[in-house]
């Protein structure tokens, strides 16, 4: 089977199919099980009927329900060691075990997961309003308690907007999968169904090993999950590029303004709008913002020199393209081969442009919950951080990671510091100085089983 | 210029008993604090751009431990070896522990250079994306942009773009020339027409084999696809328990590092074909891919494999066949996983050719076909064979391949009389 059947659309969980905009309000619930094995599958058994599968048919009109569990939930399930054994390495190992590959801080400072806080399951709640959203956590705390489990605070987004802290449209750029969504939607390019769920064909037309226990396969129509809680420091990134912008321009109040929205484009790779720098080069045009044409450019033909969209840019490093070394067909192949699905939210009321600019913070904590599915941790989220985002040496650059990801804490092995280069005639701008404006607070590897898995998992035991 | 950038991998086996202990503690300590520790500081090494210490145990008892000493040098490897014995005696720390050494052999330069030279194995290829370029020229031109940059960074912006290209070069280059006397700031070593002789032989060589390719290859062939359809090859069942010491050292920064140690299938036909297939890499990694590429992939160092004979006697052996393996050292850029990936995106064909005459590895077709393909199976299988790397130590650790192909790029091109083209590409890339 080349891709999901109608039939399967009834065992795939929701959020493979979409990240529920039209349920503004989420909310995370993580928690330890007890160890009652028996009183955790019960609670399982009792939630599992409740879980909003990807086919519209059988969705409520209003809430969704999605369900998570890491390898170590897992085994506090009653699932065996020989069958976590079959899971992918890194999702046994778990996220905080990663930190090196990563370049994450050390996870005893984390506040969500770690070695102090072991996440064993995640319940993804999304409500039309804020009360629906507290009574269904509430609903949850409740029973997870009752099993037994100790549920950690509750984790509860900003409502849906279109825009992440940083000010910058967001959500653009997706993947579209044959069998799980409709038609590709302008700009949506189409991968193989088995990279982002287990029991399909993948970017190497393989299909990938997958987890069996008592002759059910659990991994089947399931997807693996990186939960991510990132401190954005909105002032430090804004009031960074105000500084280069005043120096540049001798201090005048509306050219540093302008040269402030130039350079954070440059930075992200697109205006605040969502309009590609690739496709708008001087100015913001929200015309370009639509996703036929969020979507619709290359960088290799254009600009292999990233004269336009810097090489070091966040979307730049996030998703290549045609250039990420070698020919357009050769970098094409490479890149659909580390390819997630994002479904991710904020957090924390957002910090107005102007005030950014400013870079005074107003001490309230928001960020982002980057989540991502893959059928392949190690091939797609954990590649894209390692290997494009936080490698200083991406794309030929020297000592520059992500202008945004990337840990700038950390020092270059030799004397130099991390600079960002933005190239431009007769010769390119460097800003230095850079500041750590995102800091990954925890979070880990889940794994997100099929309606027909958890239900294998609450009763098999 | 053949004496620049050599390969040298001393392989010596480990002397009985405690020595063993003795060596990982010594190793871990190195390894802990390469500048600092008591035993031997590896930045002592004279013109050394990578070298490592890989302990290689037989996960089957039946050979001895190994101590493997890669190490990529300019000069030749006895002149690299004596120089190394005047520079670093430290290094004979690590030595001593191995069976047969004479403690204190050192201090005699050419009684140690012999006992080196007689543990030294050629490898079967080798690969480097700067044949030629001498360490101390990677460290000269990396310093060279970096001081072009800073001069860049801290001139007035709006007076330089006043000025034509080729004035802003000159002016550039002035000023480094003017701040840094102690940098080697000369133009004129030319690497270009280095490789067209190289280039004339080999075809001649393949011209002159071509006869006997044709004789002897359809007998090979239909042998080689007879062993291809009776081999026990891996498939993905499931991830292995990868040591922690092979994790503890990967993925830790810029440049990486790969020490895999794999048996050859038995029989003389695997052994003549992966000779010849090694034979065929390494022409083409001497005299085609000399610009930091291979077949696609440009982030590979330095790389080698060595074929490593078993000279057990039959005897000894207890009549079993023998086991011959295959050593692959690898210094690249990267994560694991990328580096791999590229494996099989790029190289698939020339990685199937050389790793289908060892055991267990994917199925393959043809010699080349699918094999390395099979991601699932072909990383686990990787897993499988990979040992820890105990000391790994790198020159220049915040250059890519990129990087040092453009620090060499920018300083042959420093004010000397550029085309407009060239000066504009010139000043993008600082």
């Amino acid at each position: 089977m080349l891709e999901p059947q109608r039939t399967d659309l009834e065992d795939i969980q929701g959020i493979v199919y979409s990240g529920w905009l039209d349920h503004p309000y989420a909310g995370y619930l993580f928690a330890r099980f007890g160890t009652h094995r028996a009183a955790s599958r019960a609670w399982l058994a009792s939630v599992a009927p409740g879980v909003t599968p990807a086919a519209r048919h059988l969705r409520p009109a209003d809430g969704r329900l999605q369900i998570a569990l890491s390898v170590a939930g897992l085994g506090a399930l009653g699932v065996p060691g020989d069958v976590l054994d079959a899971f992918p390495a890194e999702a046994q190992a778990g996220m905080a075990a990663r930190r090196q590959a990563l370049a994450d801080p050390d996870p005893a400072t984390w506040q969500l997961g770690g070695p102090h806080r072991p996440l064993h399951v995640l319940v993804m709640v999304y409500a039309r309003d804020a009360e629906a959203r507290a009574r269904a956590l509430a609903g949850h705390r409740a029973a997870l308690h009752a099993a037994g489990a100790q549920v950690y605070p509750d984790e509860l987004t900003w409502p849906v907007k279109q825009r992440e802290h940083f000010g910058f449209a967001d959500g653009l750029s997706q993947p579209f999968l044959p069998g799980l969504h409709g038609a590709p939607r302008p700009g949506e390019d189409r991968i193989p169904a088995g990279e982002i769920l287990l029991g399909y064909p993948n970017a190497y037309d393989q299909v990938p090993s997958s987890p069996t226990w008592r002759d059910f396969d659990l991994g089947r129509n399931g997807s693996f999950l990186v939960f991510r809680k990132l401190a954005q420091d909105v002032a430090a990134f804004w009031g960074w590029i105000a500084d280069h912008a005043r120096r540049l321009t001798g201090g005048d109040p509306a050219a540093t303004a302008e040269l402030t929205e130039l350079l954070g484009a440059k930075l992200i790779g697109r205006w605040r709008s969502g309009a590609p720098l690739a496709l708008s080069h001087d100015r913001d045009n929200p015309a370009f913002a639509a996703p036929e044409h969020a979507n619709a450019f290359k960088y290799l033909a254009h600009d292999p020199d990233g004269l336009i969209c810097p090489v070091s840019s966040h979307i730049r490093r996030a998703n290549p393209r045609d250039a990420r070394g070698g020919t357009a067909l050769d970098s094409e192949t490479v890149v659909s081969r580390h390819r997630i699905l994002r479904r991710g939210r904020s957090y924390g009321a957002p910090l107005p442009h102007p005030v950014a600019c400013t870079g005074r913070d107003d001490g309230v904590p928001r960020g982002l919950y980057f989540l991502c599915l893959q059928s392949s941790i190690a091939r797609g989220f954990e590649f894209i951080q390692q290997s494009w985002l936080v490698n200083p040496g991406f794309g030929g650059l020297y000592n520059e990671p992500d202008p945004i990801i990337g840990d700038n804490r950390v020092r270059a092995p030799d004397d130099e510091p991390y600079h960002i280069t933005i190239p431009a005639q007769p010769f390119r701008l460097r800003l230095g100085n850079v500041p750590a404006v995102v800091t990954s607070l925890g979070g880990d590897y889940f794994f997100v089983p099929s309606l027909s898995a958890l239900r294998h998992l609450a009763t098999a035991g | 210029m053949r004496s620049a950038t050599q390969a040298l991998t001393v392989l010596a086996e480990l002397a009985p008993g405690e020595a063993r202990a003795r060596l990982d503690h010594r190793l871990a300590e190195i390894a802990a604090a390469p500048a600092t520790n008591r035993w031997f500081r590896p930045h002592e090494l004279p013109d050394t751009h990578f070298m490592r210490f890989a302990i290689i145990d037989d996960p089957r008892g039946e050979l001895p431990p190994l101590l493997a000493w890669e190490c990529n040098h300019d000069g030749y490897a006895a002149d690299y070896l004596a120089e190394v014995a005047r520079t670093a005696r430290s290094i004979e720390t690590v030595f001593e522990c191995c069976a047969h050494y004479p403690t204190g052999c050192i201090a005699d330069v050419a009684r140690w250079v012999d006992w080196m030279m007689a543990r030294a194995y050629p490898a079967g290829a080798f690969y480097t994306a700067y044949r030629g370029v001498p360490h101390a020229m990677i460290v000269n031109d990396r310093r060279v942009h970096a001081a072009l940059r800073r001069v860049l960074d801290h001139q007035d912006r709006a007076a330089l773009h006043g000025l034509s290209r080729h004035e802003l070069q000159r002016r550039i280059c002035a000023e480094v020339a003017d701040r840094h006397p102690e940098l080697e700031l000369s133009t004129d070593d030319e690497e270009e027409m280095r490789w067209m002789t190289g280039k004339l032989g080999a075809i001649g060589l393949v011209l002159l084999l071509l006869p006997f390719a044709i004789l002897f290859g359809l007998p090979w062939y239909l042998a080689l696809r007879h062993k291809e359809s009776t081999d026990i090859a891996s498939a993905y069942a499931r991830p292995v328990d990868v040591d922690p010491a092979v994790k503890a050292i990967e993925d830790r920064g810029l440049q990486n590092q790969l020490t895999h140690v794999v048996d050859i299938k038995p029989g003389e036909l695997r052994l003549a074909t992966l000779w010849l297939v090694l034979k065929a890499i390494d022409l083409i990694a001497r005299v085609y891919s000399v610009r930091g590429d291979l077949g696609g992939i440009t982030s590979i160092h330095f790389a080698r494999w060595v074929i490593l004979r078993d000279r057990r006697s039959r005897r000894v052996r207890r009549g079993a066949a023998a086991r011959h393996r295959l050593l692959f050292f690898s210094n690249y850029d990267g994560s694991w996983e990328s580096y791999l990936g590229e494996f099989i995106d790029r190289a698939a064909y020339g990685l199937t050719a050389v790793w289908s005459n060892t055991r267990g590895f994917p199925a393959t077709r043809y010699l080349v076909g699918d094999g390395a393909r099979d991601e699932a199976a072909f990383k686990q299988w990787t897993r499988e064979h990979q040992v820890a790397t105990q000391v790994w130590w790198t020159g220049a650790p915040s250059s890519t391949v990129r990087n040092v192909r453009d620090d060499i790029w920018i300083r042959r091109r420093l004010d000397r009389g550029l085309t407009d083209d060239e000066v504009t590409s010139w000043l993008r890339r600082l």
